[in-house]
């Protein structure tokens, strides 16, 4: 009997030590640091530079993973705490630059305040008071808003905005957004910076500042900025807790805390919303969105084109057959667009017309639609001697294997034999230049103004321009839409590239799915900055 | 001279377990190598190839992956499980959470077992009466399901169905594992289902094996309390049996909870494991495939010495 307890006794003795190990705060350094974990801090005690005390957020008085609501935490105007899903890499820290997440976007979002944002509600100035351009468009002077501070109270300077600009556009990740900068020679001067620029760009603010240009001190992205919301801790296996930050230049926002747990998957967002243990789950798929529908306290907005995912069949002009415009024409012609829209991608899915950007302010709305005409394209087809082609499909984002199945059959409705090569989403994009020699491929986008898209999907020497397909007129309308300080003269530059590209690119971009969320009732004026929620002016009264 | 015996099979125990964590580290390293994709490509997606050149640099993936074993190794005799191939954050600080989260269900998944399952086999196994086996018939069932179905089954009844658990088992950000207890109820709960219904079987068919020699019917047969038949005369000899198959159980602790923490979305190791293979963090899958190894390595070590002990009272009994 001894010898029996003796071994029980030593096999639980591992078991035991290792679990006493698991004790304590597990929420790693005692300061925020960079590593993205960060321990819970006192709310109570800490105080701004001017002397105001911070709003008590008095977190530790949630309960477990609930997070239920809680009423000491409201704001004035009685909004509630809010807890939000959304994934996170384990290796994220508080460096934008690292950070390729959605719920690591959502935290940097919320933490860094932008020179300006481009919302679903358009150009707004952020920290920027203005941001005006010189007549060329090639040197842009930013106005910072007078006696705005990062949440720790110390003020923002340009030098703290040149710092961070710098520290971004040196990222791979940043780099074809501020590239554009010309860092070298660009200054500070009182409260004013001017950016010169390499090139003159007249959607600079939209297409480089507006995208997301965070401001943190001395360019040192710790995780104290100047956004709404400031730090509470968290790390990236549990999520994070943020709380409102009292010296945010638009006032303190509504929502006095933001809970975002990580939760890896659509699914587990839904089952987690309709358990009451979150209150907004976004980037949902159309099959789970469809399980939310039949709960009537959950609210699902209507779903916009702000940074959807454009679905694309590249019919590559590099190679035969789609070297020849007019068997491109009849690929165009051959896909039911509704029907596969409506198949695949259902409620969430819109229509697409082979050019990005739709929805955008720029975006040539009168644009007419391709029709399918399959005896047309049947036609030309027979008449090009076009019987079978190669399409590579990788499931880079979900559906895109789904959708060449899809393909497959439409083009056999016209007599043309298509086959399938899948390839592994890890290399896909690794693999451009073998990519570049297949005759057709799947491909995505994310949807933003036309003029930022076509930099790299209709410019002759762009990596991105994967149809290949580009001409003197579209650069020629390219250098215009970029110069001109006039907004119409760039509409129309814009609607010259968007005709050619619908007529005789390599794009067939027959759909977009748009991002799907849905929330607890009682949770108003949400936007989304970048597809990520932005609730500055939120209010949530459940 | 015993103690000599006994401590030469002792230092040949240590090196046959850091042979084997070398073997099976570079068997982990081949295979990670071996997926498509790497760090690199997983990092930054859509980039010209001059980038992602640049990028792989930085991430050493230039290098031979010989070599590059060769760093890691180094990295360890040196104290330091090195830093993640995309952010270098050190991987001690990636894994600490998920560490403890995994160690804390294990432990008691393991008071569970120790205190509840075994008691149950041993008792079960000693009753003679095939009529009285119920225990090991109503385990068939978990055995011979998958571990997801266990856990989505516990999922739906206590938590979506009766709603006295959590659906995500995942602590409040920020706060320690301590603070949200519940959050360990589901994902111990399948874990101990999983190995009690294997153990309990195995358990109560090796105390069967026992309870049926003559020297146990004997002691029944003197008139013996029931009680007194188990605790004096049949356990002892059981004992190291029951040691060996418990010990065996001690890996799989770990490498069975990947699946359970998937499924309630529990920040654990085998949950951190999934996201680092599929984000090919290298250093990440290769510190947790260590420490797995070495928990396997010490399982089936005390497993051995276990077993080797029963192996010889069996030929007595």
């Amino acid at each position: 009997m001894r010898k029996f307890l003796s071994i029980v006794a030593l096999v639980c003795a591992v078991g035991i030590l290792a679990t006493a190990c698991g004790g304590g705060k597990e929420s790693g350094d005692d300061t925020a640091a960079n590593d993205g974990s960060v321990e819970v801090v006192d709310a109570e005690t800490t105080e701004n530079n001017a002397g105001s005390e911070v709003a008590d957020s008095d977190v530790g008085d949630q309960d477990g993973t609930t997070l239920s609501a809680d009423a000491d935490a409201a704001s004035p105007d009685g909004s509630q705490p809010i807890r939000i899903g959304a994934m996170f890499a384990p290796t994220d820290t508080l460096d934008p630059t690292d950070v390729t997440t959605p719920g690591g976007m959502m935290l940097l979002y919320n933490l860094y305040d932008s020179l300006a944002l481009v919302t679903d509600s358009g150009l707004e100035m952020s920290l920027a008071e203005s941001i005006t351009p010189n007549d060329t468009v090639d040197e842009w002077t930013v106005k910072l808003r007078p006696n705005v501070t990062f949440s720790d109270g110390t003020p923002i300077t340009g030098d703290d905005v040149l710092a961070s600009i710098a520290y971004c556009a040196s990222s791979p990740n940043y780099q074809s957004i501020l590239g554009v900068i010309d860092l070298e020679n660009s200054f500070v001067e009182g409260d004013e910076i001017l950016l010169k620029l390499h090139s003159p760009t007249s959607d600079f603010v939209v297409s480089s500042i507006g995208y997301f240009s965070p401001i943190a001190p001395q360019g040192k992205f710790t995780g104290i900025g100047a956004g709404p919301y400031t730090l509470v801790g968290g790390s990236p296996s549990t999520g994070y807790s943020l709380k409102a930050n009292p010296n945010y230049w638009k006032g303190e926002p509504n929502i006095p805390e933001i809970n975002i747990i990580q939760i890896p998957d659509s699914a587990s967002q839904a089952k987690a919303l309709l358990a009451n243990e979150i209150d907004y789950a976004w980037g949902l798929d159309p099959v789970t969105a469809q399980q939310l529908k039949g709960s009537e306290e959950i609210v699902m907005p209507e779903p916009t084109l702000d940074s959807a995912i454009a679905k694309d069949l590249i019919l590559n002009t590099r190679v035969a057959p789609f070297n020849d415009p007019e068997v491109r024409q009849a690929a165009k012609l051959t896909i039911d667009r509704e029907k596969m829209v409506q198949v695949l991608l259902g409620e969430a899915g819109e229509v697409g017309n082979d050019v990005l950007g739709k929805g955008y302010q720029d975006y040539p709305e009168d644009l007419p639609q391709i029709q399918a005409s399959k005896d047309e394209a049947s036609r030309i087809f027979a008449e090009k001697g076009v019987t079978e082609f190669t399409i590579v499909a990788s499931d880079t984002v979900p559906g895109m294997i789904a959708a060449a199945e899809f393909l497959v059959q439409e083009f056999e409705e016209v007599g043309v034999t298509v086959t399938i090569e899948q390839l592994e989403p890890m290399t896909f994009f690794s693999n451009m230049e073998e990519l570049y020699q297949s005759q057709a491929f799947t491909f995505y986008w994310i949807n933003r103004s036309p003029l930022v898209d076509f930099r790299s999907q209709a410019v002759k020497d762009s990596p991105y321009n994967a149809s290949g397909y580009s001409s003197d007129n579209i650069m020629e309308q390219m250098a215009i839409a970029t110069a001109t300080p006039d907004e119409s003269t760039r509409q129309e530059a814009i609607k010259e590239i968007c005709i050619e590209l619908n007529e005789q690119g390599g794009d067939l971009i027959w759909g977009y799915q748009k991002q799907l969320s849905a929330h607890r009732a009682g949770l108003e004026h949400i936007n989304s900055f970048q597809s990520i929620p932005w609730l500055v002016n939120a209010t949530f009264n459940p | 001279m015993l103690n000599k015996l006994r401590k030469n099979r002792f230092v040949k125990s240590i090196l046959r377990t850091i042979l084997l964590c070398l073997l099976g580290t570079f068997i982990l390293f081949l295979l990670v190598q071996t997926l498509p994709g790497d760090a690199a490509t997983r990092f930054v997606g859509k980039v010209e190839p001059e980038a992602l050149e640049l990028i792989r640099e930085r991430m050493g993936l230039n290098q031979p992956p010989l070599l590059r074993y060769w760093y890691w190794l180094k990295n360890l005799l040196g104290g330091s499980f090195g830093t993640t191939m995309t952010t270098d954050l050190p991987v001690s600080d990636v894994i600490r959470l998920p560490f403890r989260a995994t160690l804390i269900v294990s432990g008691f998944v393991l008071v569970g077992v120790v205190f509840v399952t075994l008691p149950l086999a041993i008792y079960e196994g000693a009753q003679m009466h095939p009529r009285r086996h119920i225990l090991s018939k109503l385990s068939l069932m978990p055995a011979a399901m998958p571990e997801f179905v266990v856990a989505i089954l516990l999922l739906a009844v206590l938590a979506q169905g009766a709603g006295w658990l959590p659906v995500l088992s995942i602590p409040k950000p920020g706060a320690s594992l301590w603070d949200s207890p519940q959050i360990f109820v589901l994902p111990v709960l399948s874990l101990w289902l999983i190995v009690s219904a294997n153990l309990f079987r195995r358990v109560a068919a090796l105390v069967r094996t026992y309870a049926s020699s003559a020297y146990v019917r004997d002691a029944r047969l003197a008139g013996m309390s029931e009680w007194r038949v188990i605790f004096v005369h049949l356990l002892p000899s059981a004992a190291y049996g029951i040691g060996q198959l418990l010990a065996l159980t001690v890996p799989y602790l770990l490498g069975g909870a990947v699946v359970v923490e998937t499924v309630f979305s529990f920040p654990g190791m085998g949950y951190l494991l999934v996201q680092s293979i599929n984000s090919r963090e290298t250093t990440v899958v290769m510190a947790i495939g260590l420490i797995q190894i070495l928990y396997t390595a010490v399982g089936l070590w005390l497993a051995d010495i276990a077993g080797a002990k029963n192996e010889r009272i069996s030929q007595v009994v």
